[in-house]
């Protein structure tokens, strides 16, 4: 799986990656238990500290979406636990860009088939 | 000896001239990944761009084959030359005049396709980088007993070497005992070969470039270029050895300067057909995953000039290199700012020497007696040999005849300054021009001098002075 990092984004390095990995799993680019880089292997191939892909790895097996231990280093969890329901902040998120959307003219059914596609098309 | 050393330069640096050229300039920019050291995008492909892209890098072409031709033509005119001091004057300095200006037509194109960019509004992909997960740290080709096997056996030939200068075993007649020249060549060669294979690991560590979406792709492609290098590097490895071999061999059986050479010559010779053998399977590698180069990352401003990286962002030491083959130094990181600094020494240092070597040969020795004490003197060296501590003096008629091997100091046509081991006699203090044929034998207490001055007269003048004081007959 190939993940873009943009240093001109305002969005910070870790929560880039972070992102990028949470999409990948959910688009089934990573599979359960598939084996993650390790944090220095991504750090070099990065170009950037090895203290921002640890920091991106903690938030992802706080989350729930990595498992990592000393010996086999970081996974994607076999088994991620389905909590059903959308986090305030995304709920937030959210609205903000059905909001723009509307603002900037984009039809409610361009919107939906945007969902459709990102939602629909994974699994 | 002159023209073979010229000849050596030559064969150096007119195929490094042409390999430069058709790597920094190809003929179809269209096909490549970068143009002048900027990232070749779609858009400079179409329309009035791909006009005035082409304007821009068939000028910086057509300057850099002009540029080319003359160095060729200069290589063999200097391959006229005679005389050490000019020659490597003239030759180190034609060889950092032509490396820097080949480069100038790719330096000004770079600035020019920048803005031309900006002109453009062309912002897609600054920034951007792409990483591919499932190599990230996977891609390697270089392997541990590759490197280790060359080293191991080219050590193997220094023992015995080392084991002679030491006085331990006699091999052969090749080089005399205690002189450590062969010591120290030999060890200058297994340097080479460490400091090859620490340059092999790093390029083996290079970062994975993501060139597709396409993790097979990718891992293929980065697989393809590391296994270029390691082939490459084990082959110097192995190119080094086979040096050693034959040094080794001739300091066993028989030294001569000119057999080094050819040996020398022969070493540099293997080293061009690798260096051509490794840029055409590069390029061949670039021309089979072109049509996969998908993905867009545009880091063209921290390659300044297109040829120096230097991104404070980047906390990698070591990055490929955009212009030509092999890799670079990221000049913002801590590191690479020592290591840049020690590169700008090590070239003034070199540039410096060549003017010293020159300033050594063209300043005439003077030998005299005054007050007791007879004085060789040029630039900053002097000896000074009281006559009280005078036990002999001979005179030589012909410098030619004495067998000098050079242990520390300066060893030329013209000049011959420093500590030698002449005629198996070690350590002993020489100041001689061979122009001036003849030369003086003082044995004191401490050492053996030979000296002369410029001239046969000037020799020939103090030696009397030394007879008329009686001093060590």
């Amino acid at each position: 799986m190939v993940i873009r990092i943009d240093e001109l984004s305002d969005i910070p390095i870790y929560l880039q990656i972070r992102n990028q990995i949470v999409m990948g799993i959910s688009s089934g680019e990573l599979g359960a238990g598939e084996q993650l880089p390790t944090v220095r292997a991504l750090a070099l191939e990065m170009g950037i500290n090895t203290m921002t892909v640890s920091k991106a790895y903690q938030l992802l097996k706080t989350e729930g979406y990595i498992m990592t231990d000393r010996k086999n280093g970081a996974r994607v969890r076999l088994e991620i636990k389905m909590q059903a329901n959308i986090p305030e902040g995304n709920k937030t998120e959210l609205r903000r860009i059905v909001s723009e959307a509307r603002i900037s003219g984009v039809s409610k059914q361009e919107l939906l088939r945007l969902v459709n596609e990102y939602y629909g098309d994974e699994k | 000896m002159s023209l073979y050393f010229g000849l050596i330069m030559f064969l150096c640096i007119v195929p490094t001239l042409v390999i430069c050229f058709f790597q920094m300039y190809p003929k179809n920019w269209q096909e490549k990944k970068l143009i002048l050291g900027v990232k070749n995008r779609e858009e400079f492909r179409e329309g009035e761009a791909h006009e005035a892209v082409n304007k821009i890098y068939q000028k910086c072409r057509r300057q850099a084959l002009g540029i080319v031709i003359v160095g060729c033509i200069i290589s063999a005119i200097l391959l006229l030359l005679r005389g050490f001091a000019l020659q490597t004057t003239l030759w180190m300095s034609f060889i950092l005049l032509a490396l820097v200006a080949i480069s100038i037509p790719m330096a000004v194109g770079n600035r020019e396709l920048k803005d031309l960019k900006r002109r453009l509004g062309l912002k897609e992909g600054a920034g951007i980088s792409f990483v591919d997960l499932s190599n990230a740290g996977n891609v390697r080709a270089l392997k541990g007993w590759q490197v280790a096997l060359p080293n191991a056996v080219g050590s193997l030939f220094l023992i015995p070497v080392l084991l002679e200068d030491l006085g331990v075993i006699r091999l052969g007649t090749g080089m005399e005992a205690g002189s450590f020249l062969g010591t120290g060549v030999m060890g200058i060669c297994v340097g080479m070969g460490l400091l090859i294979s620490a340059l092999a690991f790093l390029m083996d560590g290079l970062r994975n470039e993501v060139i597709s979406s396409d993790s097979a792709v990718n891992a293929n492609y980065n697989r393809a270029k590391k296994k270029n290098f390691a082939d490459f590097f084990v082959m110097f490895l192995w190119v080094n050895v086979i040096f050693m071999i034959g040094l080794a061999g001739l300091f066993y059986f028989r030294y001569s300067d000119a057999l080094s050479l050819i040996t020398l010559t022969l070493y540099l010779g293997l080293v061009m057909v690798g260096i051509a053998v490794f840029v055409s399977r590069d390029k061949r590698i670039e021309a089979l995953y072109h049509k996969d180069m998908v993905l867009l990352s545009d880091d063209d401003d921290s390659w300044v000039l297109g040829m120096f990286y230097y991104n404070p962002k980047d906390k990698r030491l070591n990055v490929e290199k955009r212009v030509g083959v092999g890799g670079t130094i990221n000049l913002a990181h801590p590191m690479g700012k020592v290591l840049g600094g020690l590169a700008a020494l090590c070239l003034l240092g070199s540039v410096l020497s060549v003017v010293w070597i020159c300033m050594l040969e063209s300043t005439p020795i003077r030998l005299y007696t005054e007050e007791g004490r007879i004085v060789c003197h040029q630039l900053r060296d002097e000896y000074v040999i009281e006559y009280g501590d005078i036990l002999a003096v001979s005179f030589g008629e012909n410098v030619r005849e004495l067998r000098m091997i050079k242990v520390n100091g300066v060893g030329t046509d013209q000049l011959l300054k420093g500590i030698f081991t002449v005629d198996f006699e070690h350590d002993c203090r020489v100041f001689l021009a061979p122009a001036a044929g003849n030369y003086i034998r003082i044995q004191t207490l401490e050492h053996t001098y030979y000296v002369s001055g410029a001239t046969a007269e000037e020799t020939q003048e103090a030696y009397e002075a030394l007879v008329a004081y009686g001093v060590g007959f």
